[in-house]
Parts: structure tokens; C-alpha cells; sequence
């Protein structure tokens, strides 16, 4: 705790308070109210995760043909409603007010500011969870006569209970409330630091949180304007088009959301459980203030093949796309030579010999590592979706799955997991148990997600559709470009089996932790070095964060207001659809 | 702010690979011409009933040209029309306009095992120009959910021989 | 399943169905692979083990309108989850009476799926509200049809001609359909599922109690393992949390003497996978395939 990142050479006197009143060292013991709240988060949020891996396990089963006994086809889609739902809203959302709670508290050395707003955010992301959950899962229940069969993506004019609405609309607002106590917090510590850099973590929150409130209004005007009041039947017919490029004006930034904790984690926690520590601290601002740059003002590349919207915006976002390949690509570098350098000091060498140096059968350390190795592989197939033409080979095809099960479903989830094997000894006071399920696990992901997800992808260009209960016609047939259909639906059901193992692994790791005796020494060292080129070579320009929102906001205008104009030119509600069921 | 000699020409190598990316789309679409869905197809401002509109007739195959056909396609829950009851029938080596919309849901159009693929939205018309050279049969699949049983929803192309289709089919 | 009676398929076991645990319907299912042939009306057709699933509009009952020489059976009607209905689902008439089908709603047909030699033979075009079809049924016999696109949400029909023709007949061996829930995975699904026997189920059954049984033991195991670890880890500490030390480093590298060689040989390795990628998905994958958009 003592040599936390902003630990400068400009020692003030708070800091040498915080170095007092550290002397114990744990997060619970310095910040209990803090650790409560991240446990609190973390605990939704891997609940979540166990449910998610039922209803993955179900889908996987069921779309494959092997096991259709869960439920009806019908049902499916509430199951993959359920599923997508509990993965973008809840999970994700909880995992990431969990983690910058902490990363802030941590960074800024101070507790979060206002407890009652921390309570307020964290009561609204609940109610808003349990309103848009039970409203999807009341589709499998007669007795709940609630349905949102629309997926998580609820594309007009198919139309779910306005309580589903009604709950993404507070997740959304609770968001913003947990960024606001991040923000108060920054506040209250620059009073206190004037002239200082901003601690590398906050900084990393900070912007992400600047990305999200850039990106959420798309979503949250969706569903307030217009879903919320055509669901409850005040406003007759609402436009496709626009309310779906709404959703997607906010639908591709939410991935970054999703991961710019990933890579939080990669670069402030991977280098110390590597036994190095960060080669450069700049860096890592530049990534993420590219991230904010350039995060929203590529949503169109998810409407390629959208009638009604013209090839020149296409072209625009997919610019703007493909130029969030470099913070990507920085990281891949800065982050593996963060890993080689603490190789090195580990006394690994060689070329490639200085991996076997890694602690590997360290949990945490296994777990981002395989995560970012996926991601990269997961970069790839992101290129493909973004090449505007090339979109005709994969849209809405399986390889889409196949992408996202490598982002969101292991860079994030991966990633929360191995986390986990690290922070929720630090919240508890609990020494981690079944270790070795724990060290397995992450190996066990890894391979059953190789098969899931290469599955996937070699379907995709087969031309199998995503979404679908039953992906057998009588009409038409599949034939594979690498490998026949039959094996692919192997590898899917194989792996997702694999998946669902791993996660069971996981929750009896953590949950056997939760219930242990408090006391004794941890496996685990809270304690973040330095990085090797730390923030003062950093230009202070980086640190303008109202630059730099400035900025986005100029490429957002200058990427939206044109095509946003065409749809709601011939009037806001035109042409418009009144709701229909699934 | 020191970064590494590597670091550097690594950033440069990123920088090649982002512009040779966009470099190929490009090339796709100069070179062999690709084009993309776009506002092209109209809007149909009554989307619940297509037929009405100017930008979209009576579902159907209409031959416009010598070797060049229009085919109107309702893209609904949980059929294409035409294409599920009866076959799309155009002939080889012809240039075929599609034009798709939905008086619904949003659905999805994909030729299977062809680059033929587009989003169907209520109340926008989906033009897609495709040149069928060989005789052949394509399956078409839905790839948005689109219902409960959107699962079903298939049809097929049928590329027959030119002396095979007997000049302009209206209604079908 | 096969367990199924005669009677009305409840819209709530079949369509909106629970999730069953998987040990139960995994020995209905063995059930369904033996063929068990048991009396159903019209042979288990608007049960949920017939292609398409329950149907909800019918209730076990065949509405009698014979004697009659006109009736009118509505296409799209309410039902199964949206306008998705036959209506009368059923209905039993005498030969020679002339059936309206009247579309209530668009996208439907009438297909037919089984019916006596030389009778009606449905109509196979999809139609939308305010369409009408009529036929005069003068062949005997049970008539079973559907609507093709919405099938697979129980849009059925039957039509029986004559007043002594039976309407409960064996159901027949799935087997032969290829269409019922969970049979036909691409051909896939069959090694797995099909043709168990009683004995399959039980030691598959056998198989997941006793593995269960030593997951459980170990488990227990575990549990008393860690309640020694942990407590003797707290007495080490007398009840403190500590952190692990931080962990020693072999050497200590700053900036300027750590050369990222390892880091840049792997990130060439990742370049040549991506180019090599880029070069099949784009040039020999897309631009290979025909027919493509043009304009």
C-alpha cells in the first residue's frame, strides 16, 4: 500500500498521514466502508456471472442440438434474452462500480466522499437490476405475467414490459451516479493535491467515465423518449431506424466500458503479479484518452448493412474504428513488456525462455494473461467486423458470438474472475480456498473458450445465423469453409460444457472463501509499484480531462448530427411502428 | 516521456496496419465494386402497409430490362414473400435488383453462402443489386430475431436457365 | 412424454416450459427413443411431441359440425402466443361439406401434413387477411395440416370427414419424423440421445449419483482441510490480516536496461498472424464469394 502509484517525488503531508495510517495494509482494514461496497458489487456481479453460465450452458446445448430438454425453441430466446441481459447490464455494471471503487479509494487514498450517495447508486443499480431481470425471466414463469423477449439489444418495434425499460433506464442513471462519486472524490483530493498528476487508476476511471456519460445518453434518450412511453402506450409508433441507431450510438462505446477495466487491471495489477512492474505510465494515459476520443463516434459500424443510413457515414465510423486498433495495439505491447520485464527481474531470458519465468500457477496472474491472449485474438476478429464491405461475409452470423465470447466473455469476464482470486481476500480478510481449483481454472476457460469460440467464427463464415434457436433448415444448408457443421456444433457444446465447469470452479472458490474464518496471512500482496517511466515525463496536457471530453464531443457532432437529422427529419415518430410481441 | 526504440516502430507497424485495413475495404469497393446497403431503397413513411408506398410494389419478381429483373421481397413473421411458399425464380446471368422491406418486425435477409446479406427495418427499403451468372439454388435464412419462431424463417433463390423464365411475372 | 394422455396439452407445461432438471427429461427422452406407440387424438398431433409443439387453442376436444353444409374455419385466429391459431383447431364434418378457410390475419397457409388418398391437398401459398379458401371435402378420412411459417409456434389443424372415422390413433415412433424437439442437430444428435434404453438411462443415472457421491466426499474432505488450515493460519497471525510479503525479485531492471526483445519477437509473431488472417477473410474468403452486392 505504501508505494501506490502516485507515490511522487513531491512527498506532501497527507501522504505521509496515509503512510501511518496504512500501517496495517489491507483494503478492509484501511477503507472497511469501501470494502463493503466493492463486496456488495462484486457479489451481484458474480452471481450474475453463475446464472450467466446457466443460461450460456442451456443455449449452447439447445442450438447445437444436443440437449433441447431445458426448454421449448420458443423459450430460447428468453433464455438468450436473460443471458445477454444479465451479461451487459448486470454483471458488467456491477463488476465495474465494484472495481473503480476501488481503484479509486486505492489510488486516491481516500475514501469515497458522500456515503449516501454511495448507497443511492448502489440501491438504484439494484432495483433497476431486479426490475429488468424479473421482467426477462417472468417470460419462463406463467405466474409472472411479465415478458421482455427482445434481447439485450430490444430493437423497435418488438415490444417488452415497460418494467423492462423502466429497469435498464435505472441501471443506466445509477451509473451515472456511481461516476459522480468518483468524480466528487477526484475533487476533494485535487483540493488537497493542487498541482499534482492525477493517480494513474483515477485517471483510468475518470476517462472511462467521461466515455460512458458521452455514450449512455444514446441509450438512456432511447428508452426514456421514446420506449418507456411507447411501452405503457402514451406515444403510438416510434421509428426503427432511429431508435435503433440510438441504441447503437451507445451500443459499440458500452464494449469499452466493458473492458476498459480489463484493461485497467492489465495495466496497473498484471505487471506486479508478473513480478515487474509498468514500463511507462504516459502510455497508458494515451491509450485511454484515445478510448475516449474515439470510443462513440463509431456506433454506425454496427448498422453496415442498415437500409436508410448512407455509405458516407459507414465510412466515417469505420475510420474512426479502425484507429481504436492503436490503443489496443499499444497495450498489447506495453503490457507484455511490463510481463517481460517482470520475467526479467524474475531471472527469466531468452527470446521466448523468459515466459516460463511467469508465475503461471499464480490464479490472478494465469487469469488476465490468458485474458489479454484472447482479447488479442478477439482484436482480429474486431477488424473483420469493422471492415465496412467485409461486413457482408459476417453480419449476424455466428462469428459475431464468436468475437464477443473473447472480448466481453473473456477479457472482461476472465479477467473479473482471476480479480476476484486476488481482491476478495483483500475485501474479506479471507485467505483464498481450494487453491488448486483456483489455479486450474483459468487454464480450463482458456480451452474451452479456444473451442467454443473458433467454432464459432469458422460457423460464421458458413453463413449459420447468430440469434437463433434451431440453425437447421429444410431448405438450406451450411456448408464449412474450415471443418464440416456437425464438428463445429461439437466444439461449441464441448467448450461450453468446458465454460461451465470453469465458472462452477470459480463460484466454489470464491464462495468457499466468503463463508471461511477471517484472520491470518493472505496469499495475496495489495501493494502496486511504480511504473519504470512514471508520470512526470507524461506532457500535463494529458491530464486535461476537459480537453479531451471537449474533443469527443466535437467527433461525436461531427459523426452523428448529419445522419441523426436525416432520420428525424421527416419527423421524430416517422415512419413509425406500434409495438408487437415476439 | 521515454518510450522504448521497439515501442516506437511498433506504433508505426500499427499505423501501416490500420490504413493497409481501411486501404483493402477500399480497394474492395473500388476494385470489385462492393457496395453498401444504404439510403438508396427509399423510406416507406406507412410501414405497416409497404404496398401503398411508391418505393415498394407488390411482392413479386418484374423483369425492367433485357437481362435485368426487380424482385420485391415482404420479409415478415415468420416468411418471405416470395421465397418460403414459392421459390424465388430469376434467371442466370442476370443483374437482379432486391428489394426488401418488413410491414413488422426487424428481420434479416442473408443469401446463405454468399455475400448477400442485409438488415430489414420497417419503414426502409433495402436495395441490394446482385449479379446471378450460374443456374444454382441458394437458401435464405432470417439472421435477426425476429419472434419466437424466427428460427423457421427460411426461403429460397432459384437461378434457372434464361428459356426457363417466361418473361414478366406480376403478382406472385 | 410419452406419458402424455389424450388429453388437453396445457400451455404451461409445454410452451412456457420450466426449466426441467435434466435427469428427468433426459429419461423422457429415453422414453421417446423407444417408440412407445400409445392412443392419442389424431396420433399426438397437437401434442408437444409433434413437429411445431403443443398446440395452445386446442383442448382435447373435436368440435361436431357435421350435418352441416356449410362452416367456416378462421386462419390466424387468436392463439399461441399472437394471432397464430386455427380456429376451430379441430372440427368433424360429413362428406361433402364445404370448409371457408377465412385468414383473420396475415402470413399463414394451410399445409398439409397427412390425409387420405385422393382428398384435399391444402394450400401451400401464404396469404394475408381477408384471403379465402374453400373445398368441398367429399373423400373420408382424417385431414392434419399447418401453417408452414408459423409451425414451430403450434399453428395446427385437423379435419376429420365422415362421422364413423376415428380421430384416436396410435401415436406414431417419432423416428421416423425428424422434426420433434432435440432430434436433429445435424445428424449429431443421434449417437447421443437416441435408441437409450432403460439400461442406458439407469447407468447414466448410476454414473452422475456415485460421481456426485465422490464430488460430495471430497468436498467434505476439503471443508475439514481448510477449518485445520485456516485455523492454524489465524493463530500464526493471532487473529490479524496480513498481506503476503512482496515477493523478492532475482534482479532489479530500470527502464533504460530492460530491452523488451522478448516482448517485440512476440508482438512480430502476432503481426504475421494478423496479415496472414487478413489476407484469407478478406481477399480468398470474401472476394471469393459469389454472388455479391453490386450496388
Amino acid at each position: 500500500m505504501s508505494g501506490v502509484v502516485d507515490a511522487t517525488e513531491t512527498e506532501t503531508r497527507t501522504d505521509r498521514d496515509r503512510d501511518e495510517s496504512l500501517a496495517t495494509g489491507v483494503f478492509l482494514e484501511a477503507y472497511p466502508r469501501e470494502a463493503k461496497v466493492v463486496r456488495i458489487c462484486f457479489g451481484v456481479a458474480l452471481a450474475a456471472l453463475g446464472l450467466i453460465g446457466v443460461f450460456g450452458l442451456v443455449q449452447a446445448l439447445h442450438r447445437t442440438g444436443f440437449y433441447r430438454g431445458f426448454v421449448s425453441s420458443a423459450d430460447y430466446y428468453t433464455v438468450l434474452s436473460a443471458h445477454g441481459v444479465l451479461v451487459a447490464f448486470v454483471f458488467t455494471t456491477f463488476f465495474v462500480a465494484g472495481l473503480f471503487t476501488w481503484a479509486v479509494t486505492l489510488s486516491l487514498d481516500r475514501p469515497l466522499p458522500h456515503p449516501r450517495l454511495t448507497w443511492t447508486w448502489l440501491g438504484m443499480l439494484s432495483l433497476g437490476t431486479v426490475m429488468a431481470v424479473s421482467a426477462v425471466l417472468g417470460g419462463l414463469l406463467d405466474f409472472v405475467p411479465m415478458e421482455a423477449d427482445v434481447l439485450f439489444t430490444f430493437y423497435v418495434p418488438l415490444e417488452a414490459h415497460p418494467v423492462f425499460y423502466v429497469g435498464a433506464a435505472l441501471v443506466i442513471v445509477g451509473s451515472w451516479l456511481a461516476g459522480a462519486s468518483y468524480f466528487l472524490a477526484y475533487r476533494e483530493w485535487r483540493e488537497d493535491n493542487p498541482g499534482e498528476r492525477i493517480p494513474l487508476q483515477t485517471f483510468m476511471v475518470l476517462t472511462t467515465f467521461l466515455m460512458w456519460y458521452l455514450s449512455s445518453v444514446g441509450v438512456a434518450v432511447e428508452v426514456v423518449v421514446f420506449l418507456i412511453p411507447w411501452s405503457l402506450g402514451i406515444v403510438p409508433q416510434v421509428d426503427p431506424l432511429l431508435t435503433r441507431s440510438l441504441f447503437w450510438y451507445f451500443g459499440h462505446p458500452v464494449v469499452y466500458f466493458w473492458l476498459l477495466p480489463a484493461y485497467l487491471l492489465w495495466y496497473t495489477v498484471l505487471p506486479k503479479l508478473a513480478g515487474g512492474r509498468l514500463l511507462s505510465d504516459p502510455l497508458a494515459r494515451v491509450v485511454f484518452v484515445l478510448f475516449l476520443l474515439l470510443s462513440t463516434p463509431t456506433g454506425f459500424h454496427h448498422q453496415y448493412l442498415d437500409p436508410g443510413i448512407a455509405e458516407g457515414f459507414k465510412f466515417v465510423a469505420m475510420t474512426n474504428t479502425m484507429f481504436l486498433l492503436l490503443p489496443s495495439l499499444l497495450t498489447a505491447f506495453t503490457v507484455v513488456a511490463s510481463m517481460g520485464h517482470g520475467a526479467r527481474q524474475r531471472g527469466g531470458s531468452g527470446r521466448l525462455g523468459w515466459l516460463r519465468a511467469l508465475p503461471w500457477d499464480d490464479p490472478a496472474f494465469s487469469g488476465l494473461a490468458l485474458a489479454g491472449l484472447m482479447f488479442a485474438a478477439g482484436g482480429f476478429s474486431g477488424m473483420v467486423n469493422a471492415g465496412m464491405n467485409l461486413n457482408y461475409l459476417v453480419h449476424n452470423t455466428l462469428w459475431l458470438p464468436g468475437h464477443f465470447h473473447l472480448t466481453v466473455g473473456t477479457a472482461t469476464a476472465l479477467s473479473a474472475m482471476a480479480i476476484a482470486y486476488w481482491l476478495v481476500p483483500q475485501l474479506t480478510g479471507k485467505r483464498l480456498r481450494f487453491h488448486g481449483l483456483a489455479v486450474v481454472q483459468p487454464y480450463l476457460w482458456f480451452v474451452g473458450m479456444t473451442l467454443m469460440s473458433n467454432a464459432m467464427h469458422r460457423g460464421g463464415l458458413a453463413g449459420l445465423p447468430r440469434r437463433t434457436a434451431e440453425p437447421q433448415y429444410d431448405q438450406v444448408s451450411f456448408e464449412g469453409v474450415v471443418g464440416t457443421v456437425g464438428e463445429m456444433q461439437l466444439q461449441i457444446a464441448v467448450g461450453a460444457v468446458l465454460l461451465f465447469v470453469s465458472l462452477a470452479l470459480f463460484l466454489t472458490v470464491i464462495v468457499g472463501t466468503w463463508l471461511g474464518p477471517r484472520g491470518g496471512q493472505l496469499r495475496v500482496n495489495g501493494d502496486i509499484p511504480e511504473p519504470l517511466s512514471g508520470p512526470e515525463s507524461a506532457p500535463r496536457v494529458l491530464d486535461n480531462l476537459r480537453l479531451w471530453f471537449a474533443i469527443a464531443v466535437v467527433l461525436v457532432v461531427l459523426a452523428y448530427a448529419l445522419p441523426l437529422w436525416d432520420m428525424v427529419a421527416d419527423g421524430v415518430f416517422q415512419p413509425g411502428t406500434p409495438p408487437l410481441s415476439p | 516521456m521515454e518510450v522504448h526504440r521497439y515501442e516506437k516502430i511498433w506504433i508505426g507497424i500499427s499505423l501501416l496496419v490500420i490504413v493497409g485495413w481501411i486501404a483493402t475495404v477500399v480497394f474492395g469497393a473500388v476494385g470489385p465494386g462492393i457496395a453498401m446497403v444504404d439510403d438508396s431503397g427509399g423510406q416507406i413513411a406507412d410501414p405497416s402497409n409497404p404496398t401503398e408506398s411508391d418505393a415498394f410494389r407488390d411482392p413479386g419478381v418484374y423483369q425492367v430490362g433485357e437481362n435485368e429483373y426487380e424482385v420485391y421481397v415482404l420479409a415478415r413473421q415468420f416468411a418471405f414473400q416470395p421465397g418460403t411458399s414459392e421459390p424465388i425464380r430469376v434467371p442466370a446471368n442476370s443483374t437482379v435488383t432486391f428489394y426488401v422491406t418488413s410491414p413488422d418486425v426487424t428481420h434479416g435477409f442473408e443469401v446463405v453462402g454468399t455475400n448477400v446479406n442485409t438488415m430489414v427495418i420497417p419503414g426502409q427499403v433495402a436495395e441490394l443489386t446482385v449479379e446471378f451468372d450460374d443456374p444454382g439454388r441458394y437458401g435464405i435464412v432470417c439472421n435477426e430475431y425476429c419472434g419466437s419462431a424466427h428460427h423457421t424463417m427460411e426461403g429460397t433463390i432459384e437461378v434457372v436457365e434464361q428459356d426457363e423464365v417466361n418473361g414478366t411475372e406480376g403478382d406472385t | 412424454m410419452s406419458v402424455d394422455s389424450g388429453g388437453p396439452a396445457p400451455d404451461g407445461v409445454s410452451r412456457r416450459s420450466v426449466l426441467r432438471r435434466g435427469a428427468a427429461a433426459s429419461v423422457a427422452l429415453a422414453g421417446l427413443g423407444t417408440g412407445v406407440a400409445s392412443a392419442q387424438p389424431y396420433g399426438g398431433w397437437f401434442t408437444d411431441d409433434a413437429p411445431g409443439g403443443a398446440t395452445s387453442n386446442y383442448d382435447g376436444t373435436t368440435v361436431d359440425r357435421t350435418c352441416e353444409d356449410s362452416i367456416t374455419i378462421t386462419v390466424g385466429a387468436d392463439g399461441n402466443d399472437g394471432s397464430f391459431a386455427y380456429d376451430p383447431p379441430a372440427v368433424r364434418i360429413d362428406p361433402g361439406t364445404e370448409v371457408v378457410f377465412d385468414w383473420a390475419s396475415d402470413t399463414h397457409n394451410l399445409v398439409l401434413k397427412d390425409g387420405p388418398d385422393g382428398g384435399w391437398s391444402g394450400y401451400d401459398e401464404i396469404q394475408d387477411a381477408g384471403f379465402e379458401h374453400s373445398h368441398t371435402f367429399e373423400t373420408e378420412g382424417v385431414y392434419k395440416y399447418y401453417c408452414e411459417p408459423h409451425l414451430t409456434l403450434g399453428m395446427k389443424g385437423a379435419v376429420a370427414v365422415g362421422s364413423d372415422v376415428p380421430t384416436v390413433t396410435p401415436t406414431p415412433a417419432p423416428s421416423g419424423d425428424g422434426e420433434s424437439d432435440g432430434d436433429d442437430g445435424g445428424g449429431l444428435v443421434g449417437p447421443f440421445f437416441d435408441g437409450s434404453s432403460p439400461i442406458v438411462s439407469a447407468t447414466l443415472g448410476f454414473l452422475t449419483v456415485s460421481v456426485g457421491a465422490v464430488f460430495a466426499g471430497e468436498l467434505l474432505g476439503a471443508l475439514d482441510e481448510w477449518r485445520a488450515e485456516a485455523r492454524a493460519a489465524i493463530e500464526e497471525t493471532d487473529g490479524e490480516v496480513v498481506e503476503a510479503p512482496e515477493t523478492e525479485s532475482a534482479r532489479e531492471l530500470d527502464h533504460d536496461s530492460f530491452v523488451p526483445r522478448g516482448t517485440w519477437t512476440l508482438v512480430l509473431v502476432y503481426l504475421l498472424i494478423l496479415a496472414t488472417m487478413w489476407v484469407f477473410t478478406y481477399f480468398v474468403e470474401f472476394l471469393g464469394r459469389e454472388p455479391t452486392v453490386i450496388g
